[in-house]
């Protein structure tokens, strides 16, 4: 269970820096670049921590599984 | 003739036009033709596409007033390929030069041997199954690239210098113009690349699963003994790239006295 709730919450913050992505993408076609690279730095902040949530879940899965099935 | 050197040919004939060109420019000093010139020996000897890829990059930055003023455009199209090739060609390199096998089809059919062996048992952190996650690996970033490359064709297609950013943000033309392709491909590249990691850290057998999860909880929990670890490792490093070069120059030596 727990992991199905930490694998939600992970994807819920790639759709988060996903979304301020297309923020700054709105930015950098209006030729705000300044606003659009900080934005920017932040998505991608979100993005990895998201992306180790979910990886780092993934893996505890894994090895939990072979656990039970030795 | 063998695959390495049919590179090595394919690459001089890609980038010679584009450094001829670069070494005729009569915009350029003397200065800039000497640092050219060397890097085009580097790029002969050591065929790194990424060198060559900078080596555009600077001419691109050097001409890109002069290019303004030329009524034809550049050959986009060739261009395009050249880069391509080029990339795909340094994948291939590094890739081989990781894995050791001599050919994509060796690559692929290797693959297919490890998937049946691993779907019977799971395979602990051999050679085999290190060539499993080449093989996967090498078709995943060959595909990002190319789409990555696309996205850049139309996004330099797409996007065209605002005179006005000057009075705006202090910025000319160019320099604004690759500050946005930059952050338009820096959002496209992680949207690509996701779903691409992402699927294959699915296939993480158990034994990969534990290594990643002790290595992380390492770091979290006793930095100290990450950084030991990270020392040790360099130094074994050291010991076998200073223990490879003397194998070669004993081997050069041999071979001369063969000859």
């Amino acid at each position: 269970m727990f992991f199905w709730i930490r694998e939600l919450i992970g994807w819920t913050l790639l759709a988060v820096s996903l979304y301020l992505i297309s923020i700054a993408l709105g930015f950098a076609e209006s030729r705000q670049v300044i606003q659009a690279g900080i934005i920017v730095v932040a998505s991608i902040a979100v993005m990895r921590m998201s992306v180790l949530l979910i990886r780092m879940n993934t893996a505890a899965r894994i090895s939990q599984q072979s656990e039970q099935t030795d | 003739m063998g695959p390495r050197k049919l590179r090595y040919v394919i690459g001089i004939l890609c980038i010679g036009p584009v450094l001829i060109w670069q070494l005729q420019n009569p915009y350029y000093t003397l200065a800039v033709r000497l640092v050219f010139a060397g890097l085009l020996l580097l790029g002969l000897t050591r065929c790194s596409a990424p060198l060559l890829l900078i080596l555009i990059q600077l001419d691109l930055y050097l001409t890109v007033s002069t290019l303004y003023a030329v009524e034809d455009p550049p050959e986009p199209v060739i261009s395009f390929f050249c880069v391509v090739l080029l990339m795909l060609l340094s994948r291939l390199r590094s890739s081989q030069e990781l894995t050791g096998v001599r050919s994509i089809a060796q690559l692929l059919t290797s693959k297919v041997h490890t998937k049946r062996s691993s779907s019977e048992h799971a395979a602990p952190m051999g050679s085999d199954h290190r060539l499993q996650v080449a093989g996967s690996e090498i078709l995943g970033v060959a595909a990002r690239s190319l789409l990555l490359v696309l996205a850049a064709a139309l996004m330099l297609a797409i996007l065209t210098p605002d005179p006005s950013s000057v009075q705006e943000y202090g910025l000319t033309p160019s320099g604004m113009h690759t500050l946005s392709i930059g952050l338009i491909l820096c959002a496209g590249y992680l949207i690509i690349s996701l779903p691409f990691s992402e699927f294959h850290w699915r296939h993480l057998t158990p034994n990969q699963a534990g290594i990643y999860l002790r290595s992380r909880f390492i770091g979290w929990l006793h930095h100290d003994l990450r950084g030991i670890e990270r020392r040790r490792r360099r130094h074994r490093r050291k010991q076998a790239h200073r223990h490879r070069r003397a194998q070669n120059h004993s081997y050069s030596t041999y071979s001369k006295e063969a000859d």
